[in-house]
């Protein structure tokens, strides 16, 4: 799949300035958010990663583009995705043209985002929350009145990575190792909290770290083990994070070219070595 | 050196002692099994020493010859006894090339993924970046050995005739002293790197601790043949494990276990023959069929979301195999004062069909050998009073060469043992006493070692399970579809490889006395 940010990055316009130059997240971002979890009563360290191009208006900032960038958990398991599921999560849960806020809060920058729902493995239109990315429900309000699809009850899931198995593959290896397909339901949300400021800057040249809140339920449809079939769920007491790496205003940012590559597999493989996978401590 | 009671001169004595005995044997019966110290040994008590198939006559002969117990004078004999092995193993030194690197972690497939060298050979700590995810400590390789231990013994004998001429029984004891049993079911392969990644004595240290206890029976059928049977124990444990683990990151606080443990017992029976043809001249023939102690552990593992889980495995240990032993002994001079002979003994010990401490068998081609360990000895007697005895032993190693994937370490071992003994009358108990001291030095010249390398040219296009694992398959690929170059060769954490060296030298000696009536 050829990346268009790497021939051309969309580069962010900076013609509507942001409220504050300092506090401007106009430009190319790279991310990874940890969030921790608990499945048969061990920790995982979910590592989510996000190719981000954002163009900031007043306070308002806008997606240009993205696409997630894969997943891997650490843990007593880790848990990653084999490339034709990683091709298959690009094309999927894409954030263009939704709006966050970012706006100076005395000596810090203060970034805020409403919910964003993401499915794995099924039809996601079919099972977003009233079809909206940024609904306030809850997963359970959710999960009870449309239920993610289920081994008995199938329908609606798809076969993404086109393994032969309805779900998206996990491959798990560690204390238990096999196969894990399933289907996923999550929102996130990152903010700015106490604790986790960051200063304003013009070029951001350190990496902004974020809280993030999220909740998600599963469905597995295939386990290559049974203990494999456990579900997890989050951990409410852990603090998620985000970090935020910006590359450049624009493509022509030599630390751009370094992380964006032909295609998009390739530049989320540099994405997820320039921010590689860590269990929160 | 032998007393030939005529047989008319066996009186029946029926004594408290006879209970004694009765009661002593089915006491220990729930503990007792197999014999690996008195394979090694030999008799600790009496004239026996390494050729007490065929000579000797006294509580020992229960194990060794059960048929010789109708020469032995009633009494109770008590000995101490101290075994040192010590068996050295030196690995040779390994490229790092072979090592499993950490960059191989998570990549693997089957069942049992190797741990990255570096781990085993310095440890990992997570808290200083490694990927482990508990502090690991270093386990270099053979900083886990076994051996240059030294063993201490309580020995025990007992010898009584039960019905004159027909029945004699007897009973022969080596008890550790340091613990009553001690057994290690290492993996004699690659996968002893997640425990002691070290090489131990297939065939001494752990089996050197075992409680060795032998009952045996004769009976004089006529003035030239006596026959015997005896019978060590063979235990097995089955022990049951269940547990319910609340969180699995937390066992130490969240693990419940439920332990079912039985214990039954077989009894490993021995034969004995004695044929005296002619005057001076014994004959002996024996039989020992395989012994073991065997451990079934079943593991049964349950979690909170209803995963129940059932293994079991079983470890053998002490094993000993099928031997059958003739021996000879001719007393070429028989004077009223000086007694002297001359005893050889050959035993065919029956290796091929051993099963190792993970109760497997080696593998094809790396088959144990069935060989024939000889012994051949002098006997002086002085006045019936002052007793000595000077044998020689050759038992070569039943263990191939280890070039493939196991390490069982063994080597060919030569052995001399000498010993004297002194009788002394009290009359006023009508009893003798016997003191007696022994010593024994068995060699085990070194024997060494290389392993053959299964990517090597001879071997292309081919996977021999007898070959040392390559642990990370060539051309192995992470999750992004990228191959390993560095997963080409041999990568293995098999402590024994390249190969490996071992000598050594067991030392014993020990005091006993016997109180005869």
């Amino acid at each position: 799949m050829p990346d268009a940010g790497a021939a051309a990055p969309s580069g962010a316009q900076t013609a509507q300035a942001a409220q504050d130059a300092d506090c401007d997240m106009t430009g190319i971002w790279i991310a990874r958010q940890i969030t921790v979890s608990e499945a048969i009563g061990v920790e995982a360290y979910s590592n989510n990663w996000y190719y981000l191009e954002y163009k900031q208006s007043g306070t308002t900032v806008e997606v240009v583009k993205h696409y997630d960038c894969g997943i891997e958990v650490l843990g007593a398991v880790t848990v990653v995705l084999e490339r034709p599921a990683l091709e298959a999560q690009i094309a999927h849960n894409l954030q263009a043209g939704r709006k966050l806020s970012m706006s100076k809060d005395g000596a810090s920058c203060k970034l805020e985002t409403r919910r964003f729902w993401s499915i794995r493995g099924a039809d996601e239109m079919r099972y977003l929350p009233d079809g909206a990315r940024d609904s306030d429900m809850s997963i359970r309000d959710v999960a009870m009145s449309v239920p993610l699809p289920t081994m008995a009850k199938p329908d609606g899931a798809l076969d993404p990575d086109g393994d032969g198995q309805l779900g998206l593959a996990f491959q798990i290896s560690g204390l238990l190792s096999g196969t894990r397909n399933s289907v996923q339901r999550d929102w996130t949300r990152w903010f700015s909290d106490t604790g986790y400021e960051f200063p304003p800057g013009m070029d951001w040249t350190g990496d902004l770290t974020l809280r993030a809140d999220f909740d998600n339920e599963e469905s597995v449809l295939f386990a290559s083990d049974s203990l494999l079939a456990s579900g997890s769920t989050p951990k409410g007491s852990a603090k998620h994070t985000v970090r935020l790496r910006f590359l450049g205003r624009d493509a022509s940012d030599p630390r751009v070219a370094a992380i964006v590559k032909d295609n998009q597999v390739d530049t989320c493989y540099a994405i997820q070595d320039a921010l590689p996978a860590e269990e929160l401590r | 050196m032998r007393r030939h009671p005529s047989l008319a001169s066996i009186r029946p004595r029926h004594t408290r002692v006879t209970w004694l005995f009765a009661l002593f044997s089915f006491a220990a019966a729930s503990v007792a099994h197999a014999a690996p110290p008195f394979e090694l040994a030999g008799s600790t008590l009496g004239s026996g020493g390494m050729s007490a198939r065929g000579s000797g006559s006294d509580a020992a002969s229960s194990y060794f010859n059960p048929a010789r117990l109708t020469r032995a004078a009633n009494g109770l004999q008590l000995g101490w006894f101290v075994l040192n092995d010590g068996i050295n193993i030196t690995l040779y030194a390994r490229s790092a090339a072979n090592d499993v690197p950490s960059l191989a972690l998570n990549e693997f497939e089957g069942r049992f993924p190797p741990l990255p060298t570096e781990w085993i050979e310095r440890g990992c700590d997570p808290m200083q970046g490694g990927r482990c995810v508990s502090k690991l400590p270093a386990r270099p390789r053979q900083s886990a050995g076994s051996s240059g231990t030294a063993h201490a013994y309580q020995v025990f004998g007992l010898v009584q005739k039960v019905i004159d001429r027909w029945l004699t029984l007897g009973a022969y004891g080596m008890v550790p002293f340091d613990s009553f049993m001690q057994g290690r079911s290492f993996f004699s392969d690659e996968r002893e790197q997640y425990f002691s990644n070290s090489l131990h004595p297939e065939l001494y240290s752990d089996r050197l601790t075992a409680m060795a206890l032998a009952f045996g029976a004769g009976s004089q059928i006529t003035e030239w043949l006596s026959i015997g049977v005896g019978v060590t124990l063979s235990l097995t444990n089955s022990a049951d494990a269940g547990t319910y683990v609340g969180n699995s990151a937390k066992i130490p606080e969240t693990l419940l276990l439920n332990t079912d443990i039985k214990v039954s017992t077989g009894v490993a029976p021995n034969f004995g023959a004695v044929v005296t043809p002619t005057e001076g001249l014994d004959i002996s023939l024996t039989v020992h069929t395989p012994q073991k102690l065997e451990i079934i552990t079943g593991f049964a593992t349950f979690l909170p979301n209803g995963d129940l889980q059932r293994a079991d495995r079983t470890a053998t240990l002490a094993w000993e195999p099928w031997m059958l032993a003739l021996g000879v002994q001719y007393d070429f001079l028989r004077s009223a004062e000086h007694r002297m002979g001359i005893v050889a003994t050959a035993t065919d010990q029956v290796w091929s069909q051993y099963r190792d401490r993970q109760n497997a068998r080696p593998q094809q081609g790396y088959e144990w050998a069935n060989v024939l360990q000889v012994t051949g000895g002098l006997r002086y007697i002085y006045a019936e009073q002052f007793t000595t005895f000077f044998d020689g032993v050759y038992a070569p190693s039943p263990v191939p060469l280890q070039t493939g994937r196991t390490n069982y370490v063994d080597n060919d071992r030569y052995a001399i043992a000498a010993g004297m003994s002194y009788e002394l009358d009290m009359p006023s108990i009508k009893c003798k006493l016997r003191l007696g001291v022994q010593g024994q030095m068995h060699i085990l010249p070194e024997r060494g070692q290389k392993k053959l390398d299964p990517t090597s040219a001879q071997f292309a296009g081919h996977r021999y399970s007898q070959l040392v694992v390559d642990e990370w398959i060539d051309g192995a690929m992470n999750n992004r579809g990228e191959v390993y170059q560095e997963s080409f060769g041999l990568q293995t954490n098999n402590p024994g490889w390249p190969g490996f060296s071992s000598k050594g030298v067991i030392l014993g000696a020990g005091l006993n006395a016997s109180l005869l009536y």
